[in-house]
């Protein structure tokens, strides 16, 4: 399996329950405690996902208090956002170009 | 394989749906339009019937070029084009995305061309993994889930974040 950067950032996306955390840590640290509290999920199993984030680089996980806060790490969430923003750009753009030719096909 | 669901976008024109269908299935009307800007097509090799393929080249300003393949599996005019899209090399050979390596290699697209009446047609494109491993249908759902807003909230946050962190 190849494992660059954007992969291991998809991958961490293509999850509900790890998104959601993101945007739980979007608006400031939390404790896995916190994190774990909108879901019906055993902590072992939020531990899986949060390591599964930290892995991808996503999240980090503070040192310095016991309650090891959770942190957004925002460089391969944006790297994502722009690859996203790129397709998503080539589709729209598509159909730009097929509205254009369409216009010019049916001037009067 | 691991499931997952479509990815789709659509769009509506005001042309009668005859000639969409046909900017769509013909080189002298794909030519036209379907490279981007500044783009320059070094070729387009289309054989339009089920099994049949649409090889193309396109070059970039830098000289850069791109190539891609599609299979086709159903055409049914004006209605529907299914068939399997990737990206090739110039000599037709199946290859990877260039820029993500786990990007499905094959991906199955299907556009419909629905009539609206008034000389309108609506157009519908979308894209379904084929033939994809876990970490394909990984990638393919986590740009997905992204891209159909499901994750749009998450990219708000963090653009205020982001915002708030550079003030």
């Amino acid at each position: 399996m190849r494992s660059d950067a954007l992969t291991r950032t998809f991958s961490a996306l293509a999850d509900p329950t790890r998104r959601a955390m993101l945007a739980r840590l979007s608006s400031g640290s939390a404790s896995v405690q916190e994190l774990a509290k909108p879901f019906k999920m055993s902590l072992p199993a939020i531990s899986k996902h949060l390591k599964v984030l930290e892995k991808s680089g996503l999240i980090t996980r503070g040192r310095e208090a016991q309650w090891r806060p959770c942190r957004l790490e925002s460089k391969p969430l944006k790297e994502a956002a722009d690859w996203m923003e790129q397709c998503r750009r080539e589709g729209e753009a598509h159909f730009d170009r097929l509205d254009q030719y369409l216009k010019e096909l049916q001037k009067p | 394989m691991t499931e997952t669901q479509p990815f789709t976008i659509s769009r509506s024109f005001k042309a009668p749906r005859e000639l969409v269908f046909a900017c769509n299935t013909q080189v002298e009307h794909l030519a036209k339009w379907m490279s981007p800007a500044g783009f320059k097509v070094i070729k387009a090799e289309l054989d339009l019937r089920p099994g049949g393929t649409y090889h193309y080249g396109l070059e970039g300003p830098d000289g850069m070029q791109m190539w891609g393949k599609q299979t086709f599996r159903e055409i049914k005019a004006p209605e529907k084009i299914v068939l399997v899209q990737s990206f090739s090399d110039k000599d037709g050979n199946i290859t990877r995305h260039p820029m993500s390596p786990t990007w499905p290699r094959e991906m199955l697209a299907t556009t419909t061309f629905e009539d609206l009446g008034n000389g309108e047609t609506k157009v519908s494109i979308s894209w379904l993994p084929l033939n994809a491993g876990d970490d394909e249908i990984a990638t393919f759902d986590g740009a997905r889930a992204g891209m159909t807003g499901g994750f749009k909230g998450t990219f708000d946050n963090l653009d205020t974040y982001l915002s708030t962190l550079q003030k």
